[in-house]
């Protein structure tokens, strides 16, 4: 019963949460703002708590009291990075930044390296040894299809390029060949930010149908 | 230059973890496990800094201005401490405790996220009244088919060949232009990581 | 009389100095005594004045300078002694001289300048040069205010009397005084022997006699005032607005002429021109000077006074201006009002009764002399200032200047409009000057911190109080018309999407569709999880937020059962705070329908990895180091589900759930290069599908499961039913009205085009 009730206060606070959440359709107002509020201080709360046990302590603190010298790095440069909480003492916490995103760089330029661009080079060329692979698609079929992802990649980067010569006549103008890929590009991202954006639409939709969902189910707990 | 320790700092530590990517040598990574090990735990020191910025130097700040914001800022300081005072006592592994994320922060954030389907939906209705162009309208065309896609009422297609096909070959367009994005968004921070390792940019700074 | 040469520099000094005038050194007194009248110099004038100039005397080659330090009134004076040497010795040669004629021609050329100058015959630019350039008495060279005008022979008696007149004029202190002048202009002066004021130039100290010039005029004249130190004259006020009231002329100069007849008895020896020349030409620019704030003195015998710095700053030896400089943190416009001492100022010695009208037209005032640092020990200027009477512009500098009305008629009249302190101090006719209150002549120094008045404080945060009200209120300013009819369509909206929600389980449940068609990623996905190993454990990674736990609760929900029908172990860990909470919570609820599955015994939660790419790279290359606990802080890798676990490439598979496609990204370029053949597979939300199609499609993620409509598919292929299948009808109910909405939408607006341009 404690557990029933515990399950049953906490469905309750979660019933009301989500129908302040909900007076939103009526207009900003009052319950919507101490509801947000209320999801602030919880949810940095909840991290606050987490940072401190999954972070520091295993991190730092165990390691120091292992005796591990080289902890004292990171151990500097967190005090370091902590100061940056202090307007006057921000610029000591410029190092541990420094740090951070020479680091995070370096990963993104390697992730971007060897996870995308080899990889999505060699998936655009080798859609075409589909054909290689009989997978009862008609061969016709998959010629297209591997044109068509070839033209739709190149012509996307090509829209993103917008690099124009300056003529003297007709001014900063791109060549007819660029200019002709870039609008097909313009099609093929249209289409696929109309995908996204309906990827998007059906995410909410499907939050949508859940809270519903348990609106109903609380509804009918409540009840009994 | 300003502060040249940390241009330093930044260009070293990145030439280090970058090396590592092409030239698996014991050694190196010898270095490099530790120098990410780092990096991980000055990432969750930033985000206590963002933390400790956010009650502190915003709402504790707000209490003191006049306003109607006090009274809200009162709310996030006292739920962050009952929520901390909480966590520290029973531990983040503690079921209780992570009621707070099941029962506080998931539904409220569902509920947004619910909310964002009817202002969306509502913001559609004008999809075309500000891009009243060819791309405007395949990009209205294209919603309209992938929103019916995905909610599978086209599964009896599945009867009709053609149909598939058709389907079919709609999924690879997306997959096309997503691959040219990604291509894009690949050489974005590829530049802009040899800009930060050759010490062009420094975000870091002030 | 012989010069004393300086030792040091060698250069000629008045017999009688003790100091040398360009170098301070100390001179050996010479053995010829000082002549009582200190006319030693204008003997040497005349004996020099009969010398035959010679042109290379001018080239100022042969002094040994260079041009550049030849002061330019030296040069004027050198040119026009070239020039009338020229002519009188033509005039030589056509008439024969008469002997007042060669005493007067032997008079130097500066003295004819003067005395033709002060009878009118001056151009206004030569009147205007002795007010910055004059020199004092003690000047080596004669000023460039000696005028080219030839005298006539006419003038000559006259020259002679008024010379003589002046002559017997003496200074009362002209010992020891150090001497300010230009270095430039001293040693231009002592290299030009031939110039008849050699003397002149080492005499720094004018002996004036007292006595002498007295004789002038006793009802005119009286003595210098001991107290002054300076040697001049004062000049009585009474008796100089006497003169000006008699004889108002304002172009008239002070001439020779004007002289009266107890000017006989002054020899020029006694006279010292230069003297006289700079006490006018002081009075003409600085007409406080003569404002003499001391009680006359009947003593006829007038000490030589020192001169101070600062009386020689009024002199303006050195040709600088004479309005003594302020020290930074004084007032160039100071708030004393200058003090009238009327009485108490006497002539000049060497002005004659009938003074010439620009002298004697000078009003005097009270003279306010600008704060200035202390010259001397000796003197204190401050009470020179308070002494010194203010005087007026005489009038034919008047006239000089811009038509203005007769000024010393109204200065008396109207005492506020002249000037009674600053720069302009003591003449009438200017315009006030504002009292800034600090000395603008020098910048006023700013600190290097920002500095705020209480005003700029209030108004700074009122604004602040302004921007916060308005944007506590709303972001934009809407009107409530276009409010409320935004809350009415959502409201209607929303009243409509959950009304078919409710109603879909019951009108809208025959109409179901249910998936028949099963995208290429999915079926990937369930062959993997089909084929993957139970020995090795399943890495699960949960990097989502809890907006979607929802809609990953669907679609992971069949992923994870089965999995747990496999009888797999799990390794959970996010990159998201909450997301291993979020993550337990799903395999509770999955585990719910999978008979005989412990999660506590089959489920590691390594709990939270911060740094997101650089946290997922850190785990690719080592996960020990990557996460060395558990979120209760065991030792994670001493486990049995872990322990034969070193890399990634350990683990059965990875699933990562994720509701974006950036997470979902850098798992892919993190963890994939280093997977080998371990599977990656992807449960993620409806909104990151689209671009990561392509990673599959490359091959570098195995499979997905994208939404709730994948979710149905993998329960399809499952072929169990689950909680998904009850949402089919209102998620597909919803989606067809979202649809049917938005195209209505976009029809009416392709229809209506003009709504658009009416509301501009």
């Amino acid at each position: 019963m404690p557990t029933l009730s515990a399950d049953l206060l906490w469905m309750f606070v979660s019933f009301i949460l989500t129908l302040m959440v909900f007076s939103y359709l009526f207009g900003d107002n009052a319950l919507f703002r101490f509801v947000s509020a209320l999801f602030i201080g919880a949810t940095t709360g909840y991290f606050f708590v987490i940072l401190i046990f999954q972070v520091v302590l295993p991190r730092l603190v165990a390691p120091i009291l292992n005796g591990s010298v080289i902890t004292l790095i990171p151990l500097i440069l967190s005090g370091l990075l902590l100061m940056k909480v202090s307007p006057k003492l921000a610029k000591f916490g410029n190092l541990s930044m420094a740090y951070l995103v020479g680091t995070g760089a370096a990963v993104a330029i390697g992730g971007a390296i060897l996870g995308t661009l080899f990889g999505q080079i060699k998936g655009t060329l080798t859609a075409f040894d589909a054909l290689q692979q009989a997978t009862g698609t008609s061969p016709v079929f998959l010629i297209l299809e591997g044109t068509l992802m070839l033209v739709g990649t190149i012509a996307t980067l090509v829209y993103f390029n917008f690099g124009a010569k300056n003529t003297a006549q007709k001014g900063v103008k791109r060549g007819w060949l660029s200019a002709t890929f870039a609008w097909i590009g313009q099609f093929f991202i249209a289409i696929t930010l109309g995908a996204v954006f309906a990827g998007v639409l059906t995410t909410a939709i499907t939050a949508l149908v859940e809270r519903s969902d348990f609106i109903l189910q609380s509804i009918n707990t409540l009840m009994r | 230059m300003k502060s040249p320790l940390s241009v330093l700092v930044a260009v070293l530590s990145g030439l280090l973890v970058l090396a590592g990517y092409f030239f698996p040598f014991p050694a190196l990574i010898a270095i490099r496990t530790p120098m990410l090990d780092w990096a991980v735990t000055l990432a969750g020191i930033a985000g206590l800094v963002a933390i400790i910025n956010l009650i502190v130097g915003v709402h504790l700040k707000r209490l003191r201005e006049a306003g109607s914001k006090r009274f809200f800022s009162v709310v996030v300081i006292i739920t962050f401490l009952i929520v901390a005072a909480f966590g520290f006592y029973l531990g983040p592994a503690d079921p209780n405790f992570q009621k707070v994320v099941t029962a506080i922060q998931t539904p409220i954030e569902t509920s947004l996220m619910a909310l964002l389907a009817i202002t969306l939906t509502y913001s559609s209705l004008k999809m075309l009244q500000r891009q009243r162009n060819w791309m405007g309208l395949v990009f209205f065309l294209s919603v309209i088919l992938f929103l019916v896609i995905n909610s599978g009422v086209l599964a009896f297609s599945a009867e009709i060949p053609l149909l598939q096909d058709l389907l079919s070959g709609f999924h690879h367009i997306p997959a096309a232009g997503a691959r040219g994005i990604l291509l894009g968004i690949a050489l974005g921070s590829l530049a802009t990581g040899v800009r930060i390792l050759i010490g062009s940019d420094k975000p870091y700074s002030g | 009389m012989a010069d004393n040469i300086c030792p040091i520099c060698e250069r000629p000094n008045d017999p009688s100095a003790e100091r040398c005038w360009y170098c301070q050194a100390e001179l050996t007194p010479t053995e010829q005594p000082t002549p009582v009248n200190g006319t030693d110099w204008l003997n040497g004038l005349r004996e020099e004045s009969g010398q035959t100039l010679e042109p290379e005397s001018l080239d100022p080659t042969i002094e040994g300078e260079s041009p550049e330090e030849v002061p330019d009134w030296l040069a004027r004076i050198r040119t026009r002694e070239q020039m009338e040497r020229d002519a009188q010795a033509n005039d030589q040669a056509a008439q024969p001289e008469e002997p007042v004629a060669e005493k007067k021609e032997e008079l130097p050329d500066w003295l004819k300048e003067i005395k033709a100058g002060y009878s009118g015959k001056k151009s206004d630019s030569e009147q205007e040069e002795p007010t910055l350039e004059s020199v004092s008495p003690f000047a080596s060279t004669p000023v460039d205010d000696q005028k080219s005008v030839p005298a006539s022979q006419d003038r000559g008696d006259d020259t002679d009397e008024w010379l003589s007149r002046l002559a017997a004029w003496k200074p009362t202190d002209a010992e020891d005084q150090p001497i300010i002048s230009e270095p430039g202009a001293v040693d231009s002066n002592d290299a030009e022997p031939e110039t008849t004021l050699t003397p002149m130039e080492t005499a720094p100290k004018p002996q004036f006699d007292m006595d002498s010039l007295a004789a002038l005029n006793q009802a005119e004249f009286r003595p210098f005032e001991a107290k002054r130190g300076s040697g001049w004259q004062k000049l009585n006020a009474d008796e100089l607005e006497a003169e000006q009231q008699d004889d108002p002329q304002p172009e008239k100069q002070l001439s020779f002429e004007d002289l009266s007849a107890a000017e006989e008895e002054l020899t020029l020896a006694n006279f010292d021109i230069n003297a006289l020349r700079e006490t006018i030409a002081v009075q003409q620019t600085d007409p406080d000077f003569f404002s003499e704030k001391t009680p006359p003195q009947d003593d006829g015998d007038l000490e030589d006074e020192d001169l101070t710095d600062d009386d020689l700053q009024d002199l303006n030896l050195s040709g600088t201006d004479i309005r003594a400089t302020s020290s930074p943190e004084e007032p160039v416009f100071s708030d004393e009002q200058p003090k009238l001492h009327v009485d108490r100022f006497d002539p000049s010695p060497f002005v004659p009764d009938d003074l010439p009208d620009w002298l004697a037209t000078a009003k005097l005032g009270n003279h306010e002399k600008p704060t200035s640092e202390p010259a001397s020990e000796d003197l204190d200027g401050s009470e020179l200032a308070n002494e010194i009477d203010k005087a007026n512009m005489p009038e034919w500098l008047q006239a000089a200047r811009a038509p203005t009305p007769d000024t010393d008629g109204l200065s008396g009249n109207l005492p506020s409009e002249s000037n009674e302190a600053g720069l302009l101090a003591g003449i009438s006719g200017t315009l006030q000057t504002p009292n800034f209150g600090v000395d603008i002549r020098k910048p006023v120094g700013y600190g290097s911190t920002l500095k705020v008045s209480e005003r700029q404080k209030h108004s700074a945060n009122l604004f602040a109080n302004l921007v916060d009200e308005t944007f506590d209120e709303n972001d934009v300013k809407i009107p409530q018309i276009t409010k409320n009819r935004h809350i009415i369509w959502r409201l209607v909206l929303a009243v409509s999407m959950i009304l078919v929600i409710l109603l879909s389980a019951t009108l809208f449940a025959p109409f179901i569709i249910q998936p028949a068609l099963f995208p290429p990623e999915v079926v990937s996905a369930y062959d993997q999880v089909d084929t993957i190993s139970a020995e090795k454990p399943v890495l699960l990674s949960g990097d989502f937020e809890a907006a979607v736990a929802g809609e990953l609760s669907w679609s992971s929900q069949s992923l994870l059962e089965h999995l747990m029908r496999r009888n797999l172990n799990f390794v959970i860990l996010s990159s998201n705070p909450s997301g291993s909470t979020l993550m337990n919570q799903l395999i509770e609820k999955a585990a719910i329908n999978v008979e005989g599955y412990d999660p506590s015994s089959h489920v590691v939660t390594l709990g939270y990895l911060p740094g997101g790419a650089t946290g997922v790279q850190l785990l690719a290359g080592n996960p020990r180091a990557a996460m060395p606990y558990t979120h209760n802080l065991d030792v994670a890798w001493n486990s049995d589900i872990l322990n034969s676990v070193n890399s990634l490439s350990d683990f059965s598979a990875v699933i990562v759930l994720s509701d974006q496609s950036e997470s979902s990204r850098n798992w892919v370029e993190q963890i994939q290069p280093g997977l080998g053949a371990t599977p990656l597979l992807f449960v993620v939300s409806a909104q990151a599908a689209p671009l990561l199609q392509p990673y599959y499609q490359s091959g570098q993620v195995s499979g997905y499961v994208a939404g709730f409509y994948g979710s149905l598919a993998y329960e399809q292929m499952l072929q169990q039913t689950s909680g998904s299948l009850s949402h089919l009808g209102a998620f597909q109910s919803v989606m067809l009205l979202v649809v049917v909405i938005i195209l209505v939408g976009g029809l009416v607006t392709l229809i209506r085009p003009a709504s658009t341009e009416r509301k501009g």
